[in-house]
């Protein structure tokens, strides 16, 4: 290319400012849709992360909460209302998978430069965070959805169905601490290690947070430190289930708040740099 | 152990004694009734309330007065005076405006939700006695030292000019420490004032004289011995040397009397009967000796261990010492209105206890980080400000946008239009290793710019810059007039990163159409597909391609938005001849369009199809810039090759000449001046035939120039 070429390209000094206009509010949030409804797609398409997420807890309530507990529990201290309770718990778990291990595709996205790749591009900031949140909502939906229906064909549980909508609207939205735990890992660990993380947190939360056996007295008092445990008592509480609402709701939804605030805000800022 | 170091012990000394007062104000709650008596009570808090209790303030003294020694003998009475009107008594009366009626109302506020039917009998003598000086006694307190010390000091000087009553007051300190005498001594007068008065409430220790503005004797006696002590211990602070060595022992002691005295007195304060002591006088004089030496067994012990252990210049440490005069000053308040908020919750106190410190602690330390170190209130508490490191990418974001401010470009060609991308007198490191040194390039609206380099000499990281996905150490990246970590100057801008794994269960169709949603008016992407040639590919998820084939679809990602700016890391690599084909037609077609681009390559003829100008990085640096022509042009160097009989000796002493070498009877010739040497052998050797003279290709330049630069 000759000079007189370049010149007649070259834009006067300034004229890069027209460029720099800020996109306007719709593409902005055009941007984020299209990002979350790619990002639900890979999900969906990714077979390790979609079908266990959605088909595992449906089952378990299936065998452990309908099959098993269902009889025996209607007759122990807390009467026919524990159904309610076991189908609560085991919403709450389907609720925070998908949330907790959303930290492995982050985790795997950041280790293959991807998130370096749209720092670069002129991605809105926030876009990658938030697709990965709204992906595990929508998948928590689906599987919360799944359990509620079992638990309505089985027909053990006593609270009206208003109370289940409730409910599940609670831990669809209460999905997003977990969201910000799994993000949390993702933005920290190396891919390989991710899932191993994940299941650091998930398996002692699910059993110890009370869901749906049982804790000795001693571990009982340490259910508080669990952030599922106050995900479940939000639900309960809000949805009026007075019977095995333990926390105020306030209390429960400060936690979860903090939860999100700290894990999310640790995990935005080492994105920021990292990845 | 240096002077300094024992300072930081010291520190973290202070730090700790005044971040144990929140502990202990945590536990309040959970054994008394005040600010509010909560529903889980606990015996294991009221042992802790008890045993930080015993301690924590005679500790905090002592290091005061060792500072305040050091301040007025390093700085003078004046600048002393000074420096504690600024540091305490100005942090004690505003703070007493803010705190104290905040810790009144969360006070009477548990007290009305404790006792909801009226207060109970014997109220009258837990209601406030006097002015109420809530938790900030401690800086009243210490003003009173000061003033007796200054006092006392001058008086004291006074008689004593030749300086042997010093000399004498520091043998009885020394002796007394490295004899095990000094807690006995210590001990005395407070075990007197305290065995002596009837009206103690033994279970409390030495009161706390948070009421009224004319001084307590207990306090005064008790916590105006430890100020002393310290004062006197800066004197000869190699006595510290002596406490840490004994700082196990000490602590020993320390709990052995501690435990001695709680089986006395009992685990939790019996509020009906609170100067009673089962047993009688014997038993009420062996608690209040018990109690007043393992003051000072757990006050050396603390002391000593902190010398042991903290004498490290850590920043954790250092940062906890600073924070925490501010912590304590302000902690009041929040933790007995968290006490009263969970009062009546149905939780156990394991749990709540834990959850009133690290709300309490979280709300302080960042309410510190944030508004207090870098302002005027953390240079009144602290002595100085800590400005917030701002980090470059703040700086370079505001340059353009200044027009007092050179632009980026300005420095590099005056005149010149604007550059599209710029880095201006740029240095980057990785730790130790030097990726740009001292850096200035520009990239000029529409033209393509190679960057050439072996591995490690800064292409990546120069590329990384213009992205925003890294920040210079020094000096200035800008593209599109503003800063790359600017999302709205990266609106222009494409890019094909090395080495990225786009998401795998994406199709490239779906990839290009995620990227589009980036830009303010992207191609449409099936024009997209066709331009880069992947249409072949575009319905298959992008886990499923070849490399090349993975290039192909980056490369696509690249271009969609329609950049006026794009960066491509080597582009090519894995590519086929017809792909790599596609793609250099697809870049020429940009340029056409008026798209600036920067190409690192490691194919030398790639940026001599494509390239406008080239700049050649090694170690860090630009070591030459032009046209390719130009570039060729630096290293003036030609090959000459001729059928000739002339001595390859003989030619290797010519002037001009650098280099021969005979292949059969062909010689090769490099030669700086091309034109004197192809005369020379001509006029020798008339038989000279099959001359071919040929200019060094950019590959041979480009080893050239990195060899010297090497």
């Amino acid at each position: 290319m000759n000079t007189t070429t370049v010149e007649t390209l070259t834009p006067g000094r300034g004229d890069f400012a027209v460029h720099r206009e800020p996109l306007p509010f719709g593409r902005i949030f055009r941007a984020y849709l299209t990002e979350a409804k790619l990002e639900m797609l890979g999900a969906l398409r990714t077979p390790g992360f979609a079908i266990p997420f959605i088909a595992v807890p449906v089952a378990i309530y299936i065998f452990f909460g309908i099959v098993i507990a269902g009889n025996a529990g209607a007759s122990g201290e807390y009467g026919p209302g524990i159904a309610n309770y076991l189908f609560s718990g085991f919403s709450v778990i389907a609720a925070i998978l998908p949330g907790i291990f959303s930290g492995v595709i982050l985790a795997t996205e950041r280790e293959g430069n991807l998130l370096k790749l749209k720092r670069a591009l002129p991605m809105p900031p926030g876009a990658t965070l938030v697709a990965k949140t709204v992906m595990s909502m929508g998948i928590a939906a689906i599987a919360v959805t799944l359990v509620a229906i079992a638990a309505l064909i089985a027909g053990k549980i006593t609270i009206s169905l208003v109370q289940v909508a409730a409910i599940w609207t609670v831990l669809i939205i209460g999905t997003i601490p977990f969201c910000a735990i799994g993000l949390l890992i993702g933005a920290y660990v190396s891919a390989s290690a991710a899932p191993a993380y994940g299941n650091l947190v998930f398996l002692p939360m699910m059993w110890l947070s009370g869901l749906f056996i049982p804790l000795p007295g001693f571990l009982e008092k340490w259910v508080v430190i669990w952030p599922a445990f106050h995900l479940n008592q939000l639900a309960l509480g809000l949805a009026g289930v007075e019977q095995f609402t333990f926390v105020p709701p306030v209390f429960a939804a400060a936690v979860l708040t903090g939860v999100t605030v700290i894990c999310g805000g640790l995990a935005i800022r080492r994105l920021a740099r990292v990845g | 152990m240096s002077s300094q170091e024992r300072l930081h012990s010291l520190d973290a000394v202070r730090g700790i004694a005044l971040l144990l007062g929140i502990v202990l104000h945590a536990t309040m709650s959970f054994f008394l009734a005040i600010p509010a008596q909560d529903s889980s009570q606990s015996t294991t808090l009221a042992v802790t309330f008890y045993v930080l209790h015993i301690f924590r303030m005679t500790l905090f003294y002592v290091i005061a007065g060792f500072f305040a020694h050091m301040v007025f003998h390093r700085r003078g009475p004046r600048a002393f005076i000074k420096d504690r009107a600024k540091r305490i008594v100005v942090p004690m009366i505003a703070g007493w405006m803010i705190l104290a009626p905040a810790t009144i109302a969360a006070v009477i506020w548990g007290l009305s939700r404790t006792f909801r039917d009226g207060p109970p009998p014997g109220a009258e003598a837990l209601g406030p006695q006097g002015f109420p000086l809530t938790h900030l006694w401690f800086l009243y307190y210490l003003c009173i030292f000061y003033a007796l010390t200054l006092t006392l000091r001058a008086g004291f000087a006074a008689l004593d000019r030749n300086g042997v009553l010093r000399k004498r007051v520091d043998a009885i300190v020394g002796g007394g420490i490295t004899s095990h005498l000094a807690p006995l001594a210590l001990a005395a007068p407070t075990f007197a004032v305290l065995a002596l008065d009837p009206s103690w409430t033994v279970w409390f220790g030495i009161p706390t004289p948070d009421t009224g503005l004319a001084p307590k004797l207990p306090a005064l006696v008790a916590y105006g011995t430890a100020f002393v002590l310290g004062w006197l211990l800066h004197r000869q602070a190699l006595l510290l040397g002596v406490l840490e060595r004994r700082w196990r022992s000490s602590l020993a002691i320390a709990v052995a009397l501690t435990v001695v005295c709680l089986s006395i007195v009992g685990m939790t304060p019996r509020m009906t009967a609170l100067t009673v002591i089962d047993g009688g006088d014997a038993m009420r004089l062996l608690y209040a000796a018990c109690y007043a030496l393992s003051i000072w067994f757990w006050t050396f012990g603390f002391i000593g261990a902190a010398m042991r252990f903290f004498s490290g210049a850590s920043a954790v440490i250092r940062y906890l010492a600073d924070s925490s005069y501010f912590l304590y000053l302000a902690h009041v308040p929040i933790v007995f209105a968290l006490q009263v908020l969970l009062m009546d919750v149905p939780l156990h106190w394991t749990a709540k206890f834990p959850a009133i410190l690290a709300i309490t602690l979280a709300v302080l330390f960042a309410s510190y980080h944030y508004l207090v170190r870098p302002t005027v209130i953390g240079e009144i508490l602290n002595g100085r400000r800590h400005p917030r490191r701002r980090r470059s990418s703040v700086v370079s974001a505001s340059i353009p946008a200044t027009p007092a401010e050179p632009s980026p470009g300005a420095a590099l060609d005056d005149g010149a239009p604007e550059p599209i991308a710029g880095l201006v007198n740029v240095t980057k490191r990785y730790g130790e290793v030097l990726a740009l040194d001292d850096v200035n390039l520009a990239v000029r609206s529409g033209e393509l710019l190679a960057l050439l380099g072996p591995n490690g000499a800064g292409k990546t990281t120069a590329i990384g810059l213009w992205l925003g996905t890294l920040e210079p150490d020094a000096g200035v990246a800008s593209v599109m007039g503003g800063s790359p970590l600017d999302v709205n100057s990266r609106l222009g801008i494409g890019v094909m990163m090395q080495e990225v794994a786009l998401a795998p269960t994406l199709t490239a169709k779906e990839l290009v159409a995620l990227t589009t949603s980036y830009y303010r008016s992207p191609l449409d992407v099936d024009s997209v597909i066709e331009l880069t040639g992947i249409e072949s590919i575009a319905n298959r998820r992008y886990a499923k391609l070849s490399g090349g084939q993975k290039r192909q679809v980056q490369f696509a990602v690249a271009v969609c938005g329609r950049p006026q700016l794009l960066f491509l890391d080597e582009p090519t690599v894995g590519l086929d001849v017809e792909a790599r084909e596609t793609m250099w037609r697809a870049i020429r077609s940009l340029i056409e369009d008026g798209c600036s681009i920067v190409l690192t390559t490691h194919y030398l003829e790639e940026a001599e199809a494509l390239a406008d100008r080239v700049a050649v990085l090694a170690k860090g640096r630009v070591i030459a810039e032009g046209s390719v022509d130009e570039m060729r042009s630096l290293v003036t160097r030609t090959h000459i090759s001729c059928a000739s009989t002339l001595a390859v000796d003989d030619i290797l002493r010519w002037p001009g000449v650098v280099d021969v070498v005979r292949k059969d009877q062909v010689v090769h010739v490099t030669a700086s001046d091309t034109e004197t040497v192809v005369r020379r052998m001509l006029a020798e050797d008339s038989t000279l035939h099959q001359l071919e003279v040929r200019q060094a290709s950019l590959a041979e330049a480009f080893s050239e120039l990195t060899k010297e630069a090497a």
